[in-house]
């Protein structure tokens, strides 16, 4: 086990270092710099662009300033983000959790939703229950997001005015409001972007969880749980899921990254000041130092949950339960 | 009980006596105006700021000295509006301009407005290390002094016309008790410019980047309290979420509806759309050099009949209405139409497809081998068109560009790239030709920078280097005319050198509409600075909804 550990942490850092380094050099590839917006105002002289690139150290050859980067990295510096006038630790420490809150409530939600629907789907198999939540599901993995987000925020935000259109919170003197109605006022602007990326979750989940149960409910033990009279109800959830949740577990660690990526899609629809929204901001802004930040932390994030879905994962499965 | 009569008549007075001052207006005070936008402040530093959110949340928090007039004039200081200046005088050789600042201006922590802010500011604009963005403006400036604390008296170089509309449109001033301290290079990142400390009709209150920036009203404000209580920008990266706000009834002011929004506005009235002037214009811009060799002549565009002759194959009405509808109208030349010195007597090239057909005919230009396209010398009549992804009317207006010019003979590749991309290959001179566009100014000044020589002092964003001896020569002398008339006669001259030498199709000027709620009541949107009258906003007390609660800021 400590062996597995050792080998996990290898593997995570040596995939870090990687995508940092192929980021810096994809953005070095990519044309602009963190000061040809200033091309928008027509007063700007070149020689203030050359004043601010070398003030913040863009003047350095590429190489350099990625040794300065990664030695600072290990410092445990994440460098000066000057597009936002702040440092990056700042802009990170800003957004990160509000990214972590709409992608684990979408994350929650979707996986319940998905488990729910598939247990329905199974208990209902081949009967028109089945048919209808299998088209629908299809339905949330075939139309893309955005498109999701778009009608979302057209129809239930600007239309029917259920929900909040983008933004956190309320305005006003929202900041007053006590603790609870502070928590509902966020959990009703969290509905929609959370809404629509779970909705994506939930589908893929339910049609993978399908098809798990669905293989169990040939086993032998299904048919000896049934022979010994539980209802069909208790013979799915409480002989059949156990034994068929593992690989969705593991599923949902490898469906984080892109999670976190259509969270930039998310993000930028509903005004959600999250990582995806600064991601997006800085690669418009070539702000280098928030760009590696935000991809690293990414980067982390997608293989720390992978190993926690694998080791959760395994945790369920009834014959490691038995060992244990 | 005559005493007490005597003192309710004298308090009537007053009270009459204070309206009087303010003006006739009886509109309602408070409430906050939501405005969504598209775009954040870069920065809250006034000589730093580039993007057009930046300049609109400094010139609420900070005053200038005095602003431009509805005309727009920007020669002398004809309908100049007195701000932080109550009031200037020249000096006989005009040399000097002597500002009298407003006894009653306050910086936002009480303080009050000093000339000494006027002259740290000049030291500020003109520091290079601070970096500021439109320090050349202040080029002819020589320096500022402050005979005592309420004259600022500004000495110039050298006359131009518009000597007063680029200082006082340029230099804000900037309270020196706070910040004369810091170093010129830290001003951009320094604390204290996170919570800036201003002189205008609006306080900084909070800015969360990229999320919301709240401004409350200024009550102690030496021109008369706004009649909003606040101003909040909330901002979206999406074009579709800033207008959905406004549909939402989550925002009462979009600066810009784009036409898929008109669609979408509510039948109930909830939402109207103003329009306003706007000086913005968009052109397809060809390189007069080569996009591989930048020594080398391009070889379509270096030749001024072959621009002329592609000029005639646009019609640029039926571009305008297919993208546009009635949203926008064809440009002129290289200005704006809201400019004061724009000139619609001006005569350009004419939309005429079997003339420039002859006329490519007659330059060599056949299609020999029938196949839909032209060619000289074995070498098809083609070029490619770069035009940024962000654009969706830029876009538009390429693809019927490459209808119009394919049924004349000449194939267009249309190159789509994301903006730094698009950026980036016009500085390098990396194209053929490209949908590009301007916001201008209200000065004619800006010709210079986009359609000038290249050079030391013009042309910084000539990206297709075109040169014309006879436009450069009648600008400068419109740049230096003393008198009105010769300035308006020697900018017609080197306008229409421009049209003349097409060095661009000048395809559109967008109109701009502002979305405005119904509670919310706007007065006329100035083009160049929509913000420029917020002060007299109000909003319908009957209309009052939760956000609005908050208690104006204290003196």
């Amino acid at each position: 086990m400590p062996r597995e550990i050792v080998t996990r942490l290898l593997h995570a850092i040596a995939v870090c270092a990687v995508v940092a380094t192929s980021v810096f050099v994809l953005i070095q590839c990519a044309p602009g710099d963190p000061f040809a917006t200033a091309l928008d105002g027509a007063d700007v002289p070149p020689s203030v662009r050359a004043e601010w690139r070398a003030r913040y150290g863009f003047d350095l050859p590429p190489g350099e300033r990625f040794v300065r980067w990664a030695a600072a990295l290990t410092r445990g510096e994440l460098g000066y983000a000057a597009s936002r006038h702040r440092t990056v630790a700042e802009v990170v420490g800003d957004a990160m959790p509000r990214t972590l809150l709409l992608v684990g409530v979408a994350l929650g939600l979707g996986f319940a939703a998905g488990v729910g629907i598939a247990l329905v789907q199974t208990r209902h198999h081949r009967r028109w229950q089945d048919r209808v939540l299998g088209a629908l599901t299809l339905g949330g993995v075939a139309v893309p997001e955005f498109l999701v987000a778009l009608l979302a925020m057209t129809w239930l935000g600007a239309r029917w005015r259920l929900f909040p259109v983008a933004g956190m919170g309320s305005l006003g003197d929202a900041g007053a409001w006590p603790l609870w109605e502070r928590i509902l006022d966020l959990v009703w602007h969290l509905a929609l972007p959370a809404g629509v990326l779970a909705l994506a979750v939930a589908s893929r989940v339910a049609r993978h969880q399908r098809a798990a149960l669905l293989a169990v409910m040939r086993e032998d033990y299904i048919r000896t749980a049934r022979a010994k009279g539980l209802g069909e109800w208790d013979v799915i959830v409480r002989h059949a899921l156990p034994n068929a949740i593992g690989p969705v577990i593991a599923l949902l660690g490898l469906a984080l990254p892109s999670l976190v990526g259509g969270a930039v899609l998310i993000e930028r629809i509903f005004g959600w000041p999250g990582m995806g929204l600064t991601l997006f901001d800085a690669l418009l802004a070539r702000d280098y130092p928030l760009i590696l930040a935000a991809v690293l932390l990414a980067t982390v994030l997608a293989v720390v949950a992978r190993t926690v879905t694998d080791a959760i994962a395994e945790y369920v499965a009834p014959r490691r339960a038995r060992e244990r | 009980m005559t005493h007490s009569r005597f003192r309710s008549l004298a308090l009537l007075f007053c009270l009459a006596a204070s309206s009087a001052c303010r003006g006739t207006d009886a509109s309602p005070t408070g409430g906050v105006v939501v405005v969504s936008s598209g775009a954040d402040a870069e920065t809250l530093v006034p000589p730093l700021v580039e993007g057009s959110q930046g300049r609109v949340v400094t010139e609420l928090i900070y005053d200038k000295l005095a602003d431009v007039g509805p005309a727009l004039n920007t020669f002398g200081d004809v309908g100049f509006v007195p701000k932080l200046a109550r009031s200037w005088d020249w000096s006989r050789d005009s040399l000097t301009i002597t500002f009298h600042l407003d006894p009653g201006a306050r910086w936002h922590d009480g303080q009050p407005v000093t000339a000494y802010d006027v002259q740290y500011a000049f030291r500020v604009w003109t520091d290079s290390a601070v970096g500021a963005v439109q320090r050349a403006a202040l080029a002819a400036v020589d320096s500022v002094s402050a005979p005592d604390s309420r004259t600022a008296r500004v000495y110039f170089r050298e006359r131009t016309p518009e000597q007063f509309y680029a200082f006082t449109y340029t230099l804000i001033p900037l309270p020196a008790h706070r910040l004369a301290s810091l170093p010129g290079a830290a001003l951009r990142d320094a604390p204290e410019v996170r919570s800036p400390v201003g002189s205008g009709p609006f306080r900084f209150v909070s800015w969360a980047p990229r999320t919301r920036l709240e401004l409350s009203a200024n009550t102690a404000y030496y021109a008369g309290r706004p009649r909003v209580d606040g101003v909040v920008f909330v901002f979206a990266a999406q074009g579709a979420t800033v207008a959905a706000r406004l549909l939402a009834g989550e925002a009462d002011f979009v600066e810009q509806l784009s036409p898929p929004d008109f669609a979408q506005l509510p039948r109930d009235g909830a939402v109207r759309a103003q329009p306003y002037g706007s000086l913005d214009y968009t052109f397809l811009l060809f390189n007069q050099f080569d996009a591989r060799d930048a020594a080398r002549p391009h070889p379509i565009f270096a030749d001024r009949a072959m621009r002329r002759v592609l000029t005639a194959a646009i019609d640029r009405s039926t571009i305008v209405r297919s993208v546009f509808d009635s949203l926008a109208r064809p440009a002129i030349g290289p200005f704006s139409r809201m400019q004061w010195t724009a000139d619609t007597t001006l005569t350009g090239i004419a939309f005429d497809p079997s003339a420039a057909a002859r006329m490519l005919d007659s330059l060599g230009w056949r299609d020999t081998d029938r196949n839909g396209i032209r060619e000289r010398a074995g070498r098809p009549l083609a070029f490619s068109v770069l035009v940024p992804a962000s654009s969706r009317p830029r876009q538009a207006a390429a693809v019927l560009l490459q209808a119009q010019f394919k049924a004349v003979g000449v194939a267009v590749t249309i190159e789509q790239t994301d903006f730094n991309t698009f950026l980036d290959r016009a500085r390098r001179g990396a194209f053929d030709a490209m949908v590009s566009g301007v916001r201008t100014s209200p000065s004619p000044r800006g010709v210079r920078d986009w359609w000038g020589t290249p050079g030391p002092d013009r042309g910084i964003q000539n990206w297709g280097r075109w040169s014309n001896a006879e436009f450069d020569a009648q600008l400068d002398s419109a740049l230096s005319a003393p008198r009105v008339e010769e300035l308006r006669a020697h900018i017609h001259a080197a306008y229409q050198a421009a049209l003349n030498d097409a060095p661009a199709i000048w395809l559109y000027e967008p109109r701009f509409f502002a979305g405005v709620h119904r509670r919310l009541t706007v007065r006329a949107l100035r083009p160049d600075a929509w913000w420029s009258g917020i002060v007299n906003w109000s909003i319908d007390p009957a209309q009052r909804l939760p956000r609005d609660r908050r208690a104006p800021a204290t003196p």
